[in-house]
C-alpha cells in the first residue's frame, strides 16, 4: 500500500514535469582545438529521451564515448515540489585532421516528439610549438622566468574603424593567454574620451573560451564590453587598456629529490597587460542637415499620440512622443512642438527603456507632454517632424507624425469664474516680433542729392531780392533828392515871391483897389507857406499850415500872429467898412510877420 | 528757330516723364516681389530704383525690409539708418530699425548727449533740408520790404513797428538758414557707419601690428574720425576710439 502510494506520486511528479518543462538540447564543445589533442563534446538533454541517436563523428578519433550521465534534483519550494533532471552524453574525442569541422546535431526523442541540438563548428589547429612554461622547465634559474609577451596579452577591439559620428561601435576588452592565470589586479579602463560610451551588461564571472589567433590557440576572456558613441569627428584615438594579471609559474631550482616527489613549486607572478591603442576614424555627419535634426544616429521609428481629443478646459492632456529603435537614444533631445499659444504647458516626462547589447543601443524614449487648455476652442497641434541620421543608407530621414485636432469645450466652473469682471484679462500675448511691413502705397521720388539749400539758385535769390532791394532805395534816394532840390528851390524864392506879392498889394494899395490887395496880400502869406512847408496849395488849409508850422518852428506866439494876419486879411476881403486905414495897418503887419518868419524858418 | 528749340524742349520733357515714370514701376515690382515673398528679387528692383539715382525714405524703408527679410541683417541696418536720416520722425523706420538693433551682437552703452543738443536735433527734422531753405528765402524778402515800408512811410508808429520787425524777420531768416545748413550736414556729412565683417578686432595704431583694444561684431554703429590710407578711425557710441581697415565698414 505504501509502496504504491510512492509510485503514484512519483509518476505524477513525472507527468507534471516533462509537462510543464521546455525541452534543452545543447552541444558543447571546446571551438578550437590542437591537433592530436583529446577533447570533450557533450550533448546536454533536460528531460528523459525515450531515443538519442548522435551524428556520425567521421573527422574524429572517439577515445570513448557515448557515456551517459544522469542528475536528478528535487527542490521544494513552499510546499511545492519540483524535480529537473539533467542527462548529459559525453564523448572524447581527438582531432586528428587540420580544419575546420562541423559536427551535425544529435537528435532525441521526448514523449513523442523530436529535438534536435545545435550544431557545433570546431576547428582544429595545426601542430603547436609547446609551451614555453613547459620548455624552459628544466632551465636552471632560481628567478621566475621573463614572459614572452605573446603567451599572455590584453586587446581592445572594436567591431568597425570607420563610423558616422554618433553611431555606435562595440569596443570589447578581451584577454588573451596561453597560462594559468591566477587573479587579476588593478586595472586600469581606457577613458574613451571623445565617446559617449556605454557598458553592455555581461557576465561578472570571466569564463574562458579557445580562440585560434594565427595558428596559435589561446584562452580567451572577455574582460568588459562598451557600446561606445563618438561625439566628435576626425580621428579619434581609445586609450590603452591596463590590467595586472597574476600567473602561477613554476620556479626552477637545483633538482632535489624532494622536488620529483613534491612535484614541481610554482609561485605566483604578476604582470603589467597593456593594450594598444586604437584609432578610430569617425566621419562628420553630411552637412545638409535638416532642420528638425537634433543629433539623433542609428534607425528609429517614431509614434505619437493623445490620449482624449475633446475635453472642457482646464482638463490636462497629455501628448505621448515615442521614439523606437536602434541608435544613440539616450541622447535624443525633446522635439519642438508648436502648441496652441493659449495652452499651458510644461516641460516634459522623458521616461527611457533602454538596452545596452551588442547590436548597440535599443529600447525606446518616450516624451510625455502635459497640456492644460485655458479658453475653449477647436485647436490644432501641428504634425511633429523628426529627423535622424541612418548610418547604413548614409542619408537623413526625416519622419513626421500626424497632426492632432482638440476640440475644448467650456468647462462650468469657467463660465462661473468668467462672470466676475476683470478677472480672467489677461495681456495681449506676442506671439512673435517681425519686421513691419514695406510701405506699398505709392511714394515720391526724389533725385539724390539734389536740393535747393547750398546750390547757387538758392543763393541768387538770396543776392537779387538784396540788389533788388538797394535799387529800390537807391531809385528812392533820387528821386527824394530830385524832389528836395525843387523845394529848395521854392523855399529859397519863397521869399521873393512874397515880397513880389507884397509889392503887388501895396500898388494896389496905392490906387485903392481893395479887392486886389486883400487878394495879392492872401496870395502872398499862402504862397509863402506852401514853398516853405513844401506843401502844394491845394492841400494848404490853415490848420495843415499850423501843425506844419508846429513841426518847424517852437515859438507859439509868432505861430498865431502869422496866421493872425491870414485871418484879419479874410475878414477884412468881405467886409464893407474895411478902410485904406486899416489896409495900411495889415499890411505893415503882413511885412513885419513874414519878415519875422523868414528869420525863423531859416 | 524759335519752334525748333520749343519741340527739343517738348522731347525733352516727355523723355524725363517717361524715365520716371519707368522708375515708379520698378518700385511697384519690387513692392510685388516682396509681397509674394520673393525677396531676392525685391532687393534687384529696389536697387536698381537706387542706381537710377531717385531716392526717398520709404524706398530705403522697404529696401531694408527686403534685406531684413534675406537674413542680410547688415544691409538692412544700413538702408534703415539711411531712411531715418531722410525722414527721422517715421515710426515704422523707428520701430524696423529697433527690430533689427536687437540683433546686432555688440551692446554699447551709449554716452548721454547733452539735452539742449538733442532737442536742437529733433528740432531741425521739424521740416527737410528745402523746407527749411524756403523758410529762409521767404522770411528774408519779408524782412527786405519791411524795410522798405520803413523807408517810404512817414508814419511813426508805422516806422517804428516795421523796423522791429524787418529784424526779426531777417533773423529768422538766418537762424532758418542754420537749420538747413546743420540738417543737411547731417543727412550727408555725418560720417556714420556699420560694421560689416562678422567679427573685427579695433587696433590701437592705423596698422596690423597694432594693439588689439576691443573687439566688434557686425551690425555696430560707428562714427568715423579720421583717415589714413586705408584705415579709418571710429569712434563707438560710448566713446571708444580705435582703428580699422574700411573693407569692415559700409558708409550709411
Amino acid at each position: 500500500m505504501k509502496l504504491t502510494h510512492t509510485i503514484f506520486v512519483f509518476l505524477l511528479i513525472f507527468c507534471f514535469n516533462s509537462g510543464a518543462q521546455d525541452v534543452q538540447f545543447t552541444a558543447d564543445a571546446p571551438s578550437v582545438v590542437e591537433m592530436g589533442e583529446q577533447f570533450r563534446l557533450t550533448f546536454t538533454l533536460n528531460a528523459r529521451p525515450s531515443s538519442f541517436s548522435p551524428p556520425e563523428l567521421t573527422n574524429f578519433y572517439v577515445l570513448s564515448g557515448p557515456n551517459q550521465s544522469t542528475s536528478t534534483s528535487f527542490q521544494i519550494i513552499n510546499g511545492k515540489t519540483s524535480q529537473s533532471i539533467t542527462i548529459t552524453y559525453t564523448y572524447y574525442l581527438q582531432a586528428t585532421t587540420a580544419g575546420t569541422f562541423t559536427i551535425e546535431p544529435a537528435q532525441a526523442v521526448v514523449d513523442r516528439k523530436e529535438y534536435f541540438s545545435n550544431p557545433l563548428s570546431v576547428e582544429v589547429v595545426g601542430e603547436q610549438k609547446p609551451a614555453p612554461s613547459q620548455q624552459d622547465q628544466r632551465t636552471p634559474s632560481t628567478q621566475p622566468q621573463q614572459l614572452p609577451a605573446e603567451e599572455l596579452f590584453v586587446r581592445v577591439l572594436t567591431d568597425r574603424k570607420s563610423v558616422y559620428q554618433g553611431e555606435h561601435i562595440i569596443a570589447t576588452i578581451k584577454i588573451y593567454t596561453r597560462l594559468t592565470i591566477t587573479g587579476f589586479g588593478s586595472s586600469e579602463m581606457p577613458d574613451f574620451s571623445g565617446f559617449w560610451s556605454q557598458d553592455i551588461e555581461s557576465p561578472t564571472q570571466i569564463s574562458l573560451q579557445r580562440e585560434n589567433v594565427n595558428g596559435v590557440i589561446y584562452n580567451t576572456g572577455v574582460i568588459r564590453k562598451v557600446l561606445l558613441f563618438p561625439q566628435k569627428s576626425g580621428e579619434i584615438i581609445i586609450d590603452p587598456f591596463k590590467l595586472e594579471t597574476y600567473i602561477r609559474q613554476q620556479i626552477s631550482t637545483p633538482r632535489s629529490i624532494f622536488d620529483d616527489f613534491f612535484g614541481p613549486s610554482y609561485s605566483n607572478v604578476s604582470k603589467m597587460l597593456e593594450s594598444e591603442p586604437v584609432k578610430i576614424n569617425v566621419k562628420p555627419l553630411p552637412a545638409d542637415q535638416p532642420t528638425t535634426f537634433t543629433g539623433a544616429v542609428g534607425s528609429m521609428n517614431i509614434n505619437a499620440s493623445i490620449d482624449k481629443s475633446g475635453v472642457k478646459t482646464n482638463d490636462a492632456i497629455t501628448l505621448r512622443f515615442a521614439v523606437k529603435g536602434n541608435g544613440n537614444l539616450k541622447l535624443i533631445e525633446s522635439p519642438k512642438i508648436d502648441f496652441p499659444p493659449d495652452f499651458d504647458t510644461f516641460d516634459p516626462k522623458v521616461t527611457t527603456n533602454i538596452q545596452n547589447t551588442s547590436n548597440g543601443q535599443t529600447g525606446n524614449k518616450t516624451f510625455e507632454y502635459l497640456l492644460i487648455p485655458r479658453h475653449a476652442g477647436n485647436y490644432r497641434i501641428p504634425p511633429v517632424s523628426f529627423s535622424y541620421f541612418n548610418p547604413e543608407k548614409e542619408s537623413y530621414q526625416t519622419l513626421q507624425t500626424g497632426e492632432f485636432r482638440i476640440t475644448v469645450e467650456k468647462s462650468e466652473e469657467d463660465e462661473q469664474v468668467n462672470v466676475i469682471p476683470g478677472l480672467s484679462k489677461e495681456d495681449l500675448k506676442i506671439l512673435g516680433s517681425d519686421i513691419l511691413f514695406i510701405k506699398a502705397d505709392p511714394f515720391k521720388l526724389f533725385p539724390a542729392g539734389k536740393i535747393l539749400f547750398g546750390s547757387l539758385p538758392f543763393y541768387f535769390v538770396y543776392i537779387i531780392s538784396l540788389l533788388l532791394f538797394i535799387i529800390i532805395v537807391l531809385i528812392r534816394r533820387a528821386h527824394i533828392k530830385k524832389r528836395q532840390n525843387i523845394e529848395l528851390l521854392k523855399n529859397r524864392k519863397a521869399s521873393k515871391v512874397a515880397r513880389g506879392k507884397l509889392k503887388q498889394a501895396y500898388k494896389c494899395l496905392k490906387q485903392d483897389h481893395k479887392e486886389e490887395f486883400f487878394e495879392s496880400l492872401l496870395k502872398a502869406f499862402w504862397g509863402y507857406l506852401s514853398d516853405k512847408l513844401s506843401i502844394p496849395i491845394s492841400e494848404l488849409s490853415k490848420d495843415t499850415a499850423e501843425k506844419n508850422l508846429n513841426t518847424y518852428i517852437s515859438d507859439q506866439e509868432l505861430i498865431q500872429r502869422f496866421l493872425k494876419v491870414i485871418d484879419d486879411c479874410e475878414m477884412a476881403r468881405y467886409s464893407p467898412q474895411s478902410g485904406t486905414e486899416q489896409m495900411d495897418k495889415l499890411y505893415t503887419e503882413a511885412v513885419k510877420a513874414i519878415t519875422k518868419m523868414e528869420q525863423n524858418l531859416r | 528757330m524759335k519752334q525748333l528749340a520749343g519741340l527739343i524742349l517738348i522731347i525733352l520733357l516727355i523723355a524725363q516723364s517717361a524715365f520716371t515714370q519707368d522708375i515708379y514701376d520698378l518700385v511697384k515690382e519690387g513692392n510685388e516681389y516682396y509681397i509674394n515673398g520673393e525677396f531676392e528679387s525685391a532687393i534687384d528692383k529696389y536697387e536698381a530704383v537706387l542706381d537710377s539715382g531717385y531716392v526717398s525714405p520709404e524706398l530705403y524703408y522697404n529696401l531694408g525690409n527686403a534685406y531684413f527679410k534675406s537674413h542680410k541683417l547688415t544691409m538692412a541696418l544700413v538702408q534703415y539708418e539711411r531712411a531715418l536720416l531722410l525722414d527721422p520722425n517715421d515710426e515704422e523706420i523707428i520701430n524696423n530699425l529697433a527690430l533689427a538693433r536687437q540683433y546686432v551682437v555688440d551692446e554699447i552703452d551709449a554716452l548721454p548727449e547733452l539735452l539742449i543738443k538733442k532737442w536742437y536735433r529733433t528740432f531741425i527734422t521739424i521740416f527737410t533740408i528745402d523746407q527749411w531753405a524756403y523758410i529762409s528765402i521767404s522770411t528774408f524778402i519779408f524782412a527786405l520790404v519791411l524795410f522798405l515800408i520803413y523807408l517810404f512811410t512817414r508814419t511813426i508808429n508805422l516806422r517804428r513797428f516795421s523796423f522791429w520787425l524787418a529784424f526779426v524777420f531777417l533773423f529768422l531768416a538766418f537762424s532758418t538758414y542754420v537749420f538747413s545748413y546743420h540738417r543737411k550736414k547731417n543727412i550727408y556729412d555725418h560720417n556714420f557707419a556699420i560694421i560689416l565683417s562678422p567679427s573685427v578686432t579695433i587696433k590701437g595704431s592705423p596698422d596690423n601690428s597694432g594693439t588689439d583694444l576691443f573687439q566688434l561684431h557686425e551690425g555696430t554703429k560707428v562714427k568715423i574720425i579720421d583717415q589714413m590710407g586705408e584705415w579709418k578711425e571710429i569712434r563707438l557710441s560710448d566713446g571708444n576710439v580705435g582703428w580699422l581697415r574700411d573693407e569692415n565698414l559700409i558708409k550709411i
